[in-house]
Parts: structure tokens; C-alpha cells; sequence
């Protein structure tokens, strides 16, 4: 019995013993053993054979040369970039849904100033606060905006539909010439402005973070101003336009008071969100440096 | 286990850069080995070839993964999976093969005769290799890559446990099962193979 368990054991190892793969103690102990069993040599000899015909098949040439070209491998996605494009997607994604945020607000601001009283406008003021805590509310608030003024006045929103999208194809374009705005992400995103901001509205949630220290830095407040400005331009243009479109003396009153103390509310939230996109924007813009900058 | 070699450094290290004309080099090197592994792995040319042409694209993308010492391997690790690939995409739709007939691939190409052998142990030859190749080709893939590793290769234990990504007691113990299963299947094949195959002790004692 344990010289059978022996005789196994050994057998197992004349393949690698036929390699040379073996420790020199165990060598030898196969050596020993193959002195003395018949079987073992036997299939020693037969283990040599195959492995030697093996070896001596006819040699294979490759039949043409696999020279890479670069068509053959395109851009060479480097492992750690290839995860990074979704990321900065997201980022994108993000700063995507701010600017149809803060468009969203503008044309919520526009539309809303000849029908809301002060209820409406101190109603926006709190939620300009929870906009600047938070950068999800500031997201979730906005799609409210493009929810109601639409609803809201029907007959105002027909006469103003073509301004309205004017103003959103401004902003979208201001945000692409803003530091990033990639193009997919701006495009998309002012694509969907007119309904949809809820939909993008739950994929930038990873996101926010980074934004609120971007605030804090002070660096991208300068770089927000003319964003700000230029978004506010059309804004302030706008109402000229609502008033020769046939809106009555009473309303084009309130819009001037509305310019005195109530835009000055309204611009706060406008600055807050575009001072977040600028954030976001400025932080994808500082990944993709950073990745490219990632020593390979 | 062989070390990579100083200039093997270098052009991975350049490759690493982007530098195509040095992982050509590369390619240059190993495109023989690395087609025979594919060839013997999925015994049909164009199969072959295409494997060989992927494996040789997935090693340059992810060269900068590369850490070990032993290239070679590496590489012909990468070149198992696409045969692997290969093989399991032939099993999904099994009826689909425009390639030669298994164990044909070759039969045109002529062995330039050594000096020595006469014209019988000429045709014992061709006799073999056929068997063998329809043995090989008849093995578990697994067992087939360990074949092509140790004896198509000559690759030693230590690159055979880099290029299959096992233990070396691992590698031991598949050459041993391997090799086996194909003596066996090499036997049923091969009748009229030379008395070596069958009756190895005999021929030796006398």
C-alpha cells in the first residue's frame, strides 16, 4: 500500500522530471525509484516521446506581420482614462443641469415678474437660500421653475414662446463659451431645456460636493461675473420685449418696479447658480488636467 | 525563469510612452511564437491570424500594465485569452466555420526534410504530426494550452504559472495530466505510429 502510494506519487512527477523541473532532492528520488520499477520507466519513456514529438512539429511562420498601425489601435485609451470619461461625463452632465437650471430660473424670472406679486418673488428667495446650501435643491428647484411658469400663465407663455427659447439658446450658448461646457453635454442640455430639467436632474448628485468648495475659493467667482452679466443681459432685455408684445401699462409698471427691488432678488439666485455652474465647470475642467497630468 | 532582456526593457519601456515603432519591434519578436500558440490553440489559420492580430493589440493597450519579468509570457498569456475568446464565441454558434477542417492546416506546408531520414521515416513523420495534431486538437482547451506552453514553446514552469496565471504546483500537475491525456489520445489515434509510442520500454530492453 504505501509502496503503491509511493510508486503514484513519483509517476505524477516523471512529466516534470522529463522537464527538468524538478528540486535536485527530488530528482534523485525519482531516479531511485525509476531503478527499481519498470512501470515507471516505462512511462517515462512514453511521457519523453509525445514530449519530444511535440517539440518537433513542423514550425509555423506567421503568415503575414501583425505590425500594429495606428488604425489598428486608434487612440490608445489608457486603463486609468478609460473609467475617466464616464466621470467627467457626469461632470458635464452636471454643469449641463445647472445651465438649464439657472436658464430655467431666468425664464421663470422673466415670465413671472408682470403675474407674481411679492408672495412670488420672497417664495423665490427662500428657495435662492436652499439653492446656495445645497446643490441638489438647486437642481430640483429649478425643474419646479420650468414647471410652473409654464403652467401658470398659458396665454403668456404662447406669446412668449419664441423668446423664451431665445433666451434659453443664450444661456446655453454663454455656458459653452464658459471655461468647459463640453459640446455633447451643453448641447443636450439645452435641447431638453424647455421641459425637461427633470431629467437630468438625479444624475449629478456624486457631483455637488466639489462644487461648494470651487465656491469657497474665491478663484471662480471672478470667472463667473461675466457669465453672470451675460446671462442677465437677455434677462433684462427681455421684459422691453413683453411689453411691446402687447402686455398692458399695469404690467409694464410692475416691471419696473420689479427692476428696482425685486431683480435684485432674483439676480442673487441667478448669480448663485451660475456661480455653482461655473464651479462644476471649473472643477471638470481641473480633472481633465489632473487625468492628463496622471503620470501613465 | 528568463528574464526579460535589456533592450526588451527598453522597447517596453517606450511602448509604454506610445511608441508604436517599439512595441513593433515587439510585435517583430514574438509575431512567430505568438501565431503558432493561436495555430495550435484553434487549428485553423485565419482564426489563427485574427487571434494572434487581437492579442497583439490588447498587449499594447495595456502594456503599462505589464509589471513582471518575463515578457514573453505576459504575452502569450494575452494571446491564450483571445484564443479562449475565439473558442467560446466558436461554441456559440458551432455551425459557422469557414476554416480548414481541424488537424488540415497545415498538411500543405512541406517539412524541409532533414539530411538523414529516408523516405518511410519521412512518411512515419507526417504520420505523427498528423496524429498529434488531431490529438492536441481533441484535448480539453485547458490542457491543450498547457501542452502548447511546455513543449510548443519550450516555456519552463515558472512562465507557464505568468502565462495561465496559476501556481507552479498547478503548472506541475496539468503538464503531468496533460501529457498524459495525450499520449493516450495519441495512441488511439495514431496506429501505425512508430513502436516508440507504444511499446517505449521495449524498444529499449532488450
Amino acid at each position: 500500500m504505501t509502496l503503491f502510494n509511493r510508486h503514484n506519487r513519483y509517476r505524477n512527477q516523471l512529466s516534470a522530471y522529463v522537464d527538468n523541473q524538478l528540486s535536485a532532492g527530488d530528482t534523485k528520488a525519482v531516479d531511485q525509484h525509476l531503478a527499481t520499477c519498470d512501470a515507471c520507466r516505462q512511462e517515462l519513456e512514453g511521457l519523453r516521446a509525445i514530449a519530444l514529438a511535440v517539440r518537433d512539429l513542423p514550425s509555423v511562420a506567421a503568415p503575414r506581420s501583425f505590425a500594429l498601425t495606428p488604425e489598428l489601435v486608434g487612440e490608445r485609451p489608457a486603463p486609468a482614462r478609460e473609467r475617466l470619461p464616464q466621470f467627467a461625463g457626469g461632470m458635464r452632465l452636471a454643469g449641463a443641469a445647472l445651465a438649464v437650471a439657472l436658464a430655467v430660473v431666468l425664464t421663470g424670472d422673466v415670465t413671472n415678474v408682470p403675474l407674481g406679486g411679492d408672495g412670488g418673488q420672497s417664495e423665490r428667495s427662500a428657495t435662492a437660500d436652499m439653492m446656495l446650501e445645497t446643490d441638489n435643491s438647486v437642481i430640483d428647484n429649478g425643474s419646479d421653475f420650468a414647471a410652473s411658469p409654464a403652467s401658470q400663465p398659458p396665454a403668456d407663455a404662447a406669446s412668449e414662446d419664441p423668446k423664451t427659447q431665445e433666451q434659453l439658446d443664450a444661456a446655453g450658448r454663454d455656458s459653452d463659451n464658459c471655461p468647459v461646457a463640453s459640446g455633447e453635454g451643453g448641447d443636450s442640455g439645452v435641447a431638453s431645456a424647455t421641459a425637461p430639467a427633470v431629467t437630468t436632474a438625479p444624475e449629478p448628485v456624486g457631483v455637488t460636493a466639489t462644487p461648494a468648495a470651487g465656491v469657497d475659493k474665491g478663484v471662480t467667482a471672478g470667472d463667473c461675473v461675466p457669465a453672470a452679466g451675460g446671462i442677465d443681459s437677455p434677462a433684462v432685455g427681455a421684459p422691453d420685449g413683453q411689453a411691446e408684445g402687447g402686455a398692458d401699462d399695469k404690467s409694464a409698471e410692475s416691471l419696473s418696479q420689479a427692476d428696482d427691488g425685486g431683480l435684485s432678488t432674483v439676480r442673487v439666485i441667478e448669480i448663485a447658480l451660475a456661480v455653482a455652474l461655473a464651479a462644476v465647470l471649473i472643477s471638470v475642467l481641473a480633472t481633465a488636467v489632473a487625468n492628463r497630468r496622471t503620470p501613465r | 525563469m528568463v528574464e526579460t532582456q535589456p533592450d526588451e526593457q527598453d522597447l517596453i519601456a517606450r511602448s509604454r510612452d506610445g511608441d508604436l515603432a517599439a512595441f513593433n519591434r515587439l510585435v517583430e519578436r514574438y509575431q512567430n511564437p505568438l501565431y503558432k500558440l493561436c495555430l495550435r490553440m484553434l487549428s485553423a489559420p485565419q482564426a489563427a491570424e485574427d487571434a494572434a492580430q487581437d492579442a497583439f493589440i490588447s498587449a499594447y493597450r495595456s502594456i503599462e500594465r505589464f509589471r513582471g519579468a518575463t515578457f514573453r509570457a505576459w504575452l502569450f498569456r494575452i494571446a491564450a485569452n483571445a484564443c479562449y475568446d475565439e473558442l467560446r464565441r466558436r461554441r456559440s454558434r458551432p455551425a459557422v466555420s469557414l476554416d480548414a477542417p481541424v488537424g488540415e492546416e497545415d498538411t500543405l506546408a512541406i517539412d524541409l526534410p532533414n539530411p538523414g531520414p529516408s523516405p518511410e521515416e519521412h512518411a512515419q513523420r507526417s504520420e505523427l504530426n498528423r496524429a498529434l495534431k488531431r490529438s492536441l486538437a481533441a484535448l480539453p482547451d485547458e490542457q491543450r494550452l498547457t501542452i502548447v506552453l511546455c513543449d510548443v514553446q519550450g516555456l519552463d514552469y515558472a512562465e507557464i504559472a505568468v502565462a495561465m496565471n496559476v501556481s507552479l504546483g498547478t503548472v506541475k500537475s496539468r503538464v503531468s495530466r496533460a501529457r498524459s491525456r495525450l499520449r493516450e489520445l495519441v495512441q488511439e489515434h495514431g496506429e501505425l505510429l512508430p513502436d516508440r509510442f507504444r511499446h517505449a520500454s521495449e524498444e529499449r530492453d532488450p
